[in-house]
């Protein structure tokens, strides 16, 4: 997550979606605390000046490299490009922007969602079991609900597991460079910085800047230097790019699908206080709309859908029932070997005593704020500036009523009561 | 102290606000999430009492040394036998609240599940006194 600073002008847009409250605006520039980031490209979809940025490679790195970069594509890029291009028509065009070869996910979803059946099937899972496909909603789960970290399936992620394929298979030599195509911060964050040791790429490009000069190769006979046409045989892969795909996949019986972070945290509220009933799976994306949705793509993810479904309709929907069978290196090898860990993402000190203090501190200061939540400050509402003054990283004076001296307007006779929202 | 919280009876509505803010105070305390989710989850059943049977309650929660008590204080029709209310699956809800998919006569065992102590005083046609507390030190690990 970075911001160029000199596009922002401090509007306080993205104070407010953020879904772990870890941005404040201050000295007219927004900053995020990166021990509450989770990746999830809220603040980059609502920034109106384009001031956030992925920190990911730029299409230049590729040419640099010319015909020794291999990209790996997410399944959501092939829903960018309207139904009149067909996936393998995608990945030729990847030539003209200096690819020398194209994957798609197809196997390590293939191989990724045979693991986790197997988990899931198996004794001792923790339910419901969420998904860790998407990598912000892992990070969600770390930083906000660390009780539920232990009903994150532990199966390395299928980008992941591609990249340890594509490594054995041709990365052995030393000259080849192996990029993720991503949709998202998240999986450009991941991509460099995996789970497991073997799942590292040498970077992410976000597809949107990919996005031209495709779309120019892609027009009729406009392909200067076409990859050979290959791509998934089988819609099973595709259908991964929108939320409901990966339960599908997996053959789940019941599951519960839920899309945007902020709707995600609301299950996961419901989930650790016990509510969720007898919902054994369930499959959450940050982004609205899943993958399709995410802040890097291009188009609208429902029309990106739309396309996406037409040509899944051209393929068959997944291999034979006795190819799906896993083996147990397989099972082994993908298993996560350490468990996630929480995150300190809320705490207020790490001493108990202290952190009681500060939690009575925080209760005495939000009594002086006027509860309105206008962001004027820097803060996404008054209870973060509490916080932030009882943690020593602001003053009550940023508070344009406090400052003025203005008379707090509370209802009558009840006082307001602050609560935390998130 | 950690927090107090006013519970009005028969606000459905807001069934889970006061046990969903203890949650986000515990998180500030940085607790360990077992405990966490422990306390979030019998508060949330004590919540519901309060909400389903009482006219009001207070519920208070604050560190004792070595753990988390709770002590709800309700005005209401209070527990004429305890130890009947104690018994998984009994309840005296009217019908209006079992519709809405409460009261299904697992509250009071719920709270003594996810705590290491727990104890009620009641008087019949004044009110309940429930407490209970949670160790810090002790994690059990409990199914959900």
């Amino acid at each position: 997550m970075g911001l160029r600073r000199e596009l922002c002008r401090g509007c306080t847009h993205c104070i407010r979606v953020c879904p772990t409250e870890a941005i404040r605006v201050r000295k007219g520039k927004a900053e995020v605390m990166p021990h509450r980031c989770i990746q999830c490209g809220e603040c980059i979809r609502v920034c109106p000046w384009e001031a956030w940025a992925a920190q990911a490679d730029s299409p230049s790195r590729i040419r640099e490299r010319d015909g020794y970069a291999w990209a790996l594509l997410d399944p959501a890029v092939f829903g960018q490009f309207g139904n009149l291009t067909s996936p393998s028509e995608v990945i030729q065009a990847f030539g003209d922007v200096g690819f020398s070869s194209v994957k798609e996910m197809e196997e390590g979803l293939g191989i990724y969602g045979r693991v986790v059946s197997n988990f899931l099937s198996s004794g001792g899972v923790v339910l419901p079991a969420i998904s860790s496909d998407c990598p912000a909603v892992v990070q969600l789960v770390q930083v906000k609900f660390p009780s539920l970290i232990e009903n994150l399936v532990p199966i390395i992620p299928p980008y992941e597991i591609m990249a340890s394929r594509l490594k054995k298979e041709v990365l052995e030599n030393s000259i080849l460079t192996l990029y993720y195509v991503v949709p998202c911060l998240a999986k450009a964050q991941a991509a460099i910085a995996p789970l497991s040791s073997q799942g590292k790429f040498t970077g992410a490009i976000p597809l949107a800047d990919l996005y031209n000069p495709l779309k120019a190769a892609l027009r009729p006979k406009n392909m200067g230097n076409p990859l050979p046409a290959s791509g998934p045989n089988y819609s099973f892969g595709l259908q991964w790019a929108f939320p409901g795909g990966e339960s599908k996949a997996l053959g789940m019986q019941a599951s519960l699908i839920v899309d945007g972070i902020h709707q995600v945290a609301g299950i996961l509220e419901l989930a650790e206080n016990g509510l969720l009933g007898e919902v054994p799976f369930i499959e959450a994306w940050s982004c609205p709309g899943g993958c399709l949705g995410g802040s890097l793509n291009v188009q609208n993810p429902f029309w990106a859908r739309f396309h996406l479904e037409s040509w899944m309709r051209s393929y068959p929907s997944s291999p034979e029932r006795s190819a799906c069978r896993v083996n147990s290196p397989e099972k082994d090898r993908y298993r996560l070997d350490q468990p996630w860990t929480p995150r300190a993402g809320m705490r207020l000190d790490e001493d108990l005593k202290v952190a009681m203090e500060k939690l009575r501190g925080i209760d005495e200061v939000v009594k002086k704020l006027p509860g309105i939540d206008c962001g004027s400050c820097g803060c996404p509402n008054c209870l973060a500036l509490a916080e932030d003054v009882v943690q020593g990283y602001a003053s009550e004076k940023e508070c344009v009523y406090v400052l003025k001296g203005m008379k707090v307007n509370r209802s009558k006779g009840k006082e307001r009561v602050q609560r935390w929202k998130r | 102290m950690i927090g107090e919280f006013e519970i009005q009876g028969q606000d459905f509505k807001k069934a889970g606000e006061a046990s969903f803010e203890i949650k986000n105070r515990l998180k500030r305390l940085g607790l360990p999430p077992d405990i966490i989710r422990r306390v979030a989850t019998a508060a949330y059943e004590a919540e519901l009492n309060v909400i389903i049977y009482a006219q009001k309650g207070t519920i208070r929660i604050c560190l004792e040394g070595q753990c988390v008590e709770v002590k709800i204080d309700d005005v209401g029709p209070g527990i004429p036998d305890i130890q009947l209310a104690m018994q998984e699956g009994y309840t005296t809800s009217p019908p209006y609240v079992k519709q809405l998919g409460y009261g299904s006569g697992m509250g009071l065992p719920n709270i003594k599940k996810n705590s290491d102590w727990m104890e009620i005083q009641s008087e019949v046609n004044r009110g309940t006194t429930l407490r209970f507390k949670v160790n810090l030190n002790e994690q059990k690990k409990k199914k959900r």
